[in-house]
C-alpha cells in the first residue's frame, strides 16, 4: 500500500516517489551484534541492567562455535549423526540444530546452527557460516 | 562524534541500518551482512576515523571492501554447500515495513534487486545512507555526474518497475 500522500509534500511524481522510497526504513541492527561490536571496542559499560553480561555471552556462543565447527563438521551437522557436541570444555555442549549454552560469562546463549559448511579435508567450516541468537542472560 | 562509548554507539545507531542495507547487495543474509558490517565498523572506529577526509564516505567505501571479500569467499563456501546438497535460507527482508505496507516493500525489494549493481548501490546510498553525489562518486569510484545520473535511473527503473507490475 502506497503511503498516504502528504499535502505539505514534493508535488513532482518522481519526487513524491523518491519521498516514498526514503520512508522505507532499513532494517535495524539486532542486538546480538551491538552487543558483539561494544565487545570488540572494548566498551564494558553496562547501559543497562545485564548489558555486559549478554555481551560475553554472544561473543562466548559465537568463539564456542568457531571451536566446534571442525568437529561438527567431521561428525555430520550437514547430514550425520545427531547429537551433542562438546564445544567448550567440560560442561558446556552444543547440540545439533539448536541448544541453549550457558558461556563462561554467565549467560545462556541459543546456538542454531543453519549452514555448516562440509568438512574439507585438514579443514573446517566457516565460523560466520553459524547463526547465534542470545535469549536470555543469567543473573540480569 | 566523541572518543568516548557513547560516541560510537552515535554513529552505529545513525549509520549501521543504512551500512547493513548497503552490504545485504553481497551479502546472503542480514546475519552476514551484519558481520561484515562490524568488521569495517570496528577498524573505522579504531584507525580509519582518524584519517578519513570524509568518515562517513570511509565507512560506506569499508563496507563495500568487506563486503566483496565475502562475496569472495561465499563463492568458495558455496560450492562446498552444493557438494553437501545444502539449501539456501530464503530471501530475507530488506526493510522493516508495518504489515500493511508489507507488499509495497516487497515491490521496492524485487524492484531492487532487478536494478543493475552499479545503479543499486547509489540509490541504496543516497536515499538510505544519505550521502551527497560527491561521497557517493568516492565510495564507488565514478564521479559525482555519473552518479547523479544513475541514481536518476535508478529511481525511474524501480517507479517503472512498481507501476508494470500494478505494485499499489
Amino acid at each position: 500500500m502506497t503511503p498516504n500522500p502528504d499535502p505539505t509534500g514534493p508535488h513532482d511524481p518522481l519526487e513524491r516517489f523518491e519521498a516514498d522510497l526514503r520512508s522505507l526504513r532499513p532494517r535495524t541492527v539486532s542486538p546480538a551484534a551491538l552487543c558483539r561490536t561494544a565487545e570488540r571496542l572494548g566498551d564494558p559499560a553496562p547501559a543497562s541492567p545485564g548489558r555486559t553480561r549478554r555481551v560475553a555471552g554472544v561473543t562466548a556462543a559465537v568463539s564456542a562455535a568457531a571451536a566446534l565447527v571442525a568437529a561438527a563438521a567431521t561428525i555430520g551437522l550437514t547430514g550425520g549423526r545427531p547429537g551433542p557436541v562438546p564445544v567448550h570444555g567440560p560442561g558446556h555442549e552444543i547440540k545439533t540444530g539448536e541448544d541453549a549454552v550457558t558461556t563462561p560469562g554467565g549467560c545462556e546463549c541459543r546456538v542454531r546452527f543453519t549452514r555448516v559448511s562440509p568438512a574439507r579435508p585438514g579443514g573446517a567450516g566457516a565460523a560466520r557460516s553459524l547463526d547465534h541468537e542470545q535469549v536470555a542472560a543469567l543473573g540480569s | 562524534m566523541d572518543e568516548g562509548g557513547a560516541g560510537w554507539e552515535a554513529w552505529f545507531a545513525e549509520t549501521g541500518p543504512a551500512l547493513v542495507l548497503f552490504a545485504r547487495q553481497w551479502a546472503d543474509s542480514h546475519a552476514d551482512a551484519e558481520d561484515l558490517v562490524q568488521d569495517a565498523f570496528v577498524r573505522f572506529w579504531r584507525a580509519g576515523r582518524q584519517r578519513a577526509e570524509d568518515p562517513k564516505a570511509y565507512l560506506f567505501a569499508s563496507v563495500k571492501r568487506a563486503a566483496i571479500d565475502l562475496r569472495r569467499g561465499r563463492l568458495r563456501r558455496a560450492r562446498h554447500e552444493a557438494e553437501a546438497g545444502r539449501v539456501r535460507r530464503p530471501t530475507e527482508p530488506l526493510f522493516d515495513s508495518p504489515l500493511e505496507r508489507d507488499e509495497w516493500r516487497a515491490g521496492v525489494e524485487a524492484a531492487l534487486g532487478r536494478l543493475p549493481e552499479g545503479q543499486r548501490e547509489v540509490l541504496v546510498l543516497k536515499l538510505w545512507g544519505g550521502l551527497t553525489f560527491p561521497q557517493i562518486a568516492a565510495v564507488v569510484g565514478v564521479g559525482p555526474n555519473t552518479a547523479a545520473s544513475r541514481y536518476r535511473y535508478a529511481l525511474q527503473a524501480v517507479r517503472r518497475q512498481l507501476a508494470e507490475e500494478a505494485v499499489p
